[in-house]
């Protein structure tokens, strides 16, 4: 089958590409690929500041089994490929099986499992399909990087909240296993294992019931903190705020006696039942427990975010975007001539408002002033290799 | 696998033990020793099954146990595991004891760094016992950035003279680019007056977290001129995260500036400076005239 373009100066042609493998809630399996951009650089992060990559990026644990989707775009869904790793040391193609032709198709799935070297620091190398046999040209790269599990310990509390008389707290159902496990996926693509200590159940008196205030969240603290952990408080509701990632640097600061993440179950009369909600505020509040920016942030206050938030599409794949979920809102000019979002691959938080992705990005695409905001795997990893001292 | 290696092997080393207390107490038919006996082996267990399953209450069991549980950790620490290795370097930590700081001094160049770091931090908490010596003996021989960093930052908060000296030495040597700020902080702190305007350079030129970080670590009066001209600058500088209401969402150059200001300098502000704050004009200009600017 011939494909027929029409090219008015120059045009870049895509082949192939990968993307995830699947849709919806985060799997250790299934990651998310750093997609964004050509021509850009993953900083470093206990292997030198890799130069220019071209096409797209990945992360993994050693020994971890991925898989991912290679998508036929210009080129004939029947064209004969072959995926072949650059180093089988560090990554290695499990399917197709060695020297086997990719199946055809539009899209194609293919598994891949990160290798068990014995050096601690990562490595990288490519995942690249080639045309025609194994030793044929190279049409598309992916760069893998592959980390030794870098641990965080996590220490969840559900805490009931009682009136100050000891009564009237309703505990929070969430189901914390489950919503660990999607935590789990999130960070595994940033080389981060979370190991997750037994959950601690518990109730504590506030002024009022099923409810902490800003003022009591010291009261919660004083009790069951554990060394050596993130501790991560599902209360049934803060007042005013969805979920709370304080990081070590920055407690003080809040006036709060202990670095910390808060998830609250209920925002006023809506209660959050979704896993995927749960799993991605989580993350996402950990990512800011490892000091990691929103793609934007002003000075003005808090309240006023939806001002100057960024609601492109773009961002919004970020695990670290301003908002849980989001639709097209008070665009300039006629809201009509403005397109909807749809889905960002984890999919609809409710009817036309999608959930944010999950992405930790690799690639640093937003450099100079605004460093911080991309990047960020490294930028994650390189924190808590300070130290527990450091980090909890 | 290897966890269920482990396990095999100190089940049958607790039952060894158990057999060779039996028969002592019959003997001496002491039954209150050997029921104490028999309830420290259960103990022991304990702490292992919790290294084993990742488990932090282990910290807290071998704490309760003494001494006598650096042993039992000495062999946990052999693990192909390394998150079991975090794990029991987080519990030989506990233990202010020459035999626990010999361990955390091996396992600072574990192959890990996630073990290395952990094992550098506990090492710290026993500083003051431990001392720089020992400290610069360790910088010498550990493999990764990070580690290299938590060394140098707790020598350059307690060398002597002649340390200053070794760590001179040791950082123009430096096999890590990433800690040569690391290093002028160190030895700017221990109070040599080339890499102190190294340092102010590099504060100027980088203006980021990493350098108000270390400019926090170093805390000296001679620092105030630098961070005068430092509170020119409003781009932001540090994440706030999503901040409780009322907070900013980030602080700027400006604002971490004032903040370092009022702690070095201790001169009163007619505004507070503990929490997170994005000063205004005034208010900076306030800062700017205790450091005559």
């Amino acid at each position: 089958m011939s494909i027929k373009l029409q090219v008015y100066k120059e045009m870049r042609l895509v082949p192939v590409r990968f993307e995830r493998a699947k849709t919806g809630a985060p799997d250790e399996a299934f990651p998310d690929i750093d997609d964004r951009g050509h021509n850009f650089k993953v900083p470093a992060m206990g292997i030198a500041e890799s130069k220019e990559i071209r096409g797209p990026v990945i992360g993994l644990r050693k020994s971890q089994k991925i898989k991912i989707k290679l998508v036929r775009e210009q080129i004939d869904h029947s064209a004969p490929l072959f995926i072949t790793s650059s180093d089988d040391a560090v990554i290695k193609v499990t399917k197709p099986a060695a020297g086997k032709k990719l199946a055809t198709g539009k899209s194609t799935i293919i598994e891949l499992e990160g290798g068990d070297f014995a050096q601690a620091n990562p490595k990288s190398a490519k995942i690249e399909v080639r045309y025609e046999s194994k030793t044929g040209p190279i049409i598309y790269e992916l760069t893998a990087y592959v980390f030794s599990p870098l641990p965080v310990f996590l220490q969840p509390h559900i805490v009931t909240i009682n009136n100050n008389a000891g009564t009237g707290g309703v505990k929070p159902a969430i189901n914390v296993n489950n919503v660990m496990t999607q935590v789990k996926a999130l960070w595994a693509a940033a080389g981060v294992k979370f190991v997750v200590q037994p959950i601690k159940e518990w109730s504590v008196n506030l002024p009022t019931a099923n409810k902490m205030m800003w003022g009591d969240i010291n009261t919660v603290l004083a009790k069951m903190w554990q060394a050596n952990t993130v501790n991560i408080y599902v209360v049934r509701e803060i007042d005013d705020a969805l979920g709370l990632g304080i990081s070590k640097a920055a407690h003080t600061g809040f006036g709060i006696n202990k670095p910390c993440v808060f998830a609250g179950e209920k925002s006023g009369a809506t209660i959050r039942a979704d896993t995927y909600w749960w799993a991605n505020d989580v993350a996402h509040e950990l990512g800011h427990f490892f000091t990691l920016w929103h793609p934007t942030d002003d000075t003005t206050p808090s309240t006023n975010w939806s001002q100057w938030g960024r609601e492109d599409t773009w961002s919004m794949r970020f695990l670290m975007h301003n908002y849980n979920a989001t639709f097209r809102e008070n665009p300039p000019g006629d809201p009509a001539d403005w397109p909807a979002f749809n889905d960002f691959g984890y999919g609809l938080e409710s009817p036309g408002k999608a959930f944010r992705a999950g992405l930790i990005p690799l690639k640093n695409v937003r450099t100079g002033a605004s460093a911080g905001r991309d990047g960020q795997c490294s930028e994650a990893r390189t924190h808590i290799l300070k130290g527990p001292g450091s980090l909890y | 696998m290897m966890q269920k290696q482990l396990k095999l092997l100190y089940s049958a080393s607790v039952l060894i033990v158990s057999i060779t207390a039996c028969t002592a107490a019959d003997q001496s038919t002491d039954r209150l020793a050997l029921y104490s006996q028999k309830v420290e082996e259960v103990k022991m267990s304990q702490i292992s099954e919790a290294v084993l399953a990742y488990d932090l209450s282990a910290v807290d069991l071998a704490k309760a146990q003494g001494i006598s549980a650096i042993a039992e950790l000495k062999q946990l620490l052999d693990s192909e595991d390394a998150i079991v290795r975090v794990v029991v370097v987080t519990a030989l930590g506990e233990f202010s004891h020459p035999d626990a700081y010999t361990l955390l001094q091996q396992a600072a160049n574990d192959k890990d760094d996630s073990v290395a770091v952990t094992a550098v931090d506990q090492l710290i908490k026993h500083k003051s016992e431990i001392g720089v010596a020992s400290f610069i003996q360790v910088l010498k021989t550990v493999k990764s950035a990070a580690t290299q960093r938590q060394l140098i930052l707790v020598i350059g908060a307690m060398a002597t003279p002649q340390e200053t000296e070794l760590l001179q030495a040791f950082c123009a040597d430096n096999q890590f680019a990433e800690n040569e700020a690391v290093c002028l902080a160190a030895l700017s702190r221990l109070g040599l007056a080339k890499e102190q305007n190294d340092f102010t350079l590099y504060l100027l030129d980088k203006r980021n977290l990493e350098g108000f970080e270390l400019a926090e670590y170093i805390s000296q009066p001679w620092l105030l001129k630098t961070l005068g001209q430092l509170l020119r600058y409003t781009n932001p500088v540090q994440n706030l995260g999503d901040p409780p209401p009322g907070f900013p969402n980030m602080l700027r150059v400006c604002d971490k500036a004032v903040v370092l200001i009022a702690r070095i300098s201790q001169t009163p502000l007619s505004f507070q400076t503990n929490r997170h704050m994005n000063y205004s004009n005034d208010q900076i200009q306030e800062a700017a005239r205790i450091v005559g600017n």
